[in-house]
């Protein structure tokens, strides 16, 4: 349910950011992290309600799901796909994610006079 | 006519974050620690509130927030709480860094070493917009059975600490304590688990002594 507001988010930043006029913007890119906790079918359909309310419904949008990374104790980097896979090498638990976890605008493209 | 590409990698949370940040460092100026409570509605997260409140007495604030009502804000101030605020999010899902940040603004905040504030019954929402919080919590119960870990990972994983409650129907219920912590420690190994009774009262001298031990280290 979040994701909606997440949409907005997006789009309030990207005014802020980028171009106060959305009328500029051809595509929008974003990276969502597989354990980010947001729904991608969700978060593209909140963003497409939000730029046709906006009066730019012919921005495109790519989502593209980035997988989660661990750093193990051991010092072995590997993507996790299940929380319950340990570490391939030593096998531990003891680990930091890295990446994977958020939602990030990657880029804004834009066609310019 | 050209197309330009502007690479810009900010988060999605950047507007939540930016506040969320605001308020850890009004809360740091102040020598407040902040908790996000986040469970299952009716896992006993007003209940902890208010035995905790009652520990802590006159330097506690909460925050409650719920879809509708202020029920709980209503039940801690009835049992002497005064510094208790309710948020209404009329619908909404989950609390926001903004939220917090006007609400504390209605709050007497100098009397307070503690803020609890007890979000939208829900696992999942919740769970990943800041608030500006020192420490976010995860309640569990007994009664809903001990497999909430395994199907909510987005709060397990973020969770710095994990309390199970009601502990008091561990004997009368089917539910594998040892399975559920096994399941805390993979989403988070360094996860910090309590259980406890706010009826018999069971962990919660514990629970005080890591409050204030986690306060004094900020």
């Amino acid at each position: 349910m979040h994701e909606f507001a997440l949409a907005q988010d997006i789009v309030e930043t990207i005014s802020m950011k980028v171009t106060e006029d959305l009328e500029k913007v051809s595509n929008i890119n974003i990276d969502v992290g597989a354990f980010s906790g947001v729904v991608v079918d969700s978060l593209d359909f909140g963003l497409k309600i939000i730029l046709a309310e906006k009066n730019v419904p012919g921005v495109k949008i790519n989502i593209v799901e980035v997988p989660t990374i661990a750093r193990c104790e051991c010092g072995e980097e590997y993507e996790i796909k299940e929380i319950f896979e340990s570490c391939p090498k030593c096998h531990s638990f003891d680990r930091k994610l890295i990446s994977g976890m958020d939602i990030v605008i990657n880029s804004v493209e834009l066609v310019e006079e | 006519m050209q197309n330009i590409k502007k690479k810009i990698e900010l988060s999605a949370r950047e507007r939540n974050d930016l506040i969320a940040a605001e308020n850890r460092d009004f809360f740091k100026g102040r020598g407040i620690f902040a908790l996000n409570i986040i469970g299952s509605p009716g896992c006993g997260k007003t209940s902890i509130l208010e035995y905790t409140a009652n520990h802590f007495n006159g330097n506690f604030g909460v925050i409650v927030g719920d879809v509708k009502t202020a029920l709980d804000s209503d039940r801690l101030i009835q049992s002497g709480h005064k510094n208790a605020y309710a948020i209404e999010t009329g619908g909404g899902c989950h609390l926001t860094a903004n939220m917090i940040k006007e609400k504390v603004h209605e709050m007497d905040v100098e009397s307070i070493d503690y803020l609890f504030i007890e979000n939208v019954g829900n696992l999942v929402c919740p769970s990943t917009f800041d608030l500006g919080e020192n420490l976010k919590i995860a309640v569990l119960s007994i009664p809903e059975g001990d497999e909430k870990v395994r199907k909510y990972p987005a709060l397990f994983l973020r969770a710095a600490v994990v309390i199970i409650n009601k502990i008091d129907l561990l004997d009368v219920m089917d539910y594998d304590i040892k399975r559920v912590k096994a399941d805390c420690l993979a989403h988070n190994s360094k996860v910090k688990i309590f259980e406890t009774s706010a009826k018999t009262g069971k962990g919660f001298d514990e629970w005080f002594d890591y409050l204030r031990d986690q306060r004094r280290r900020r």
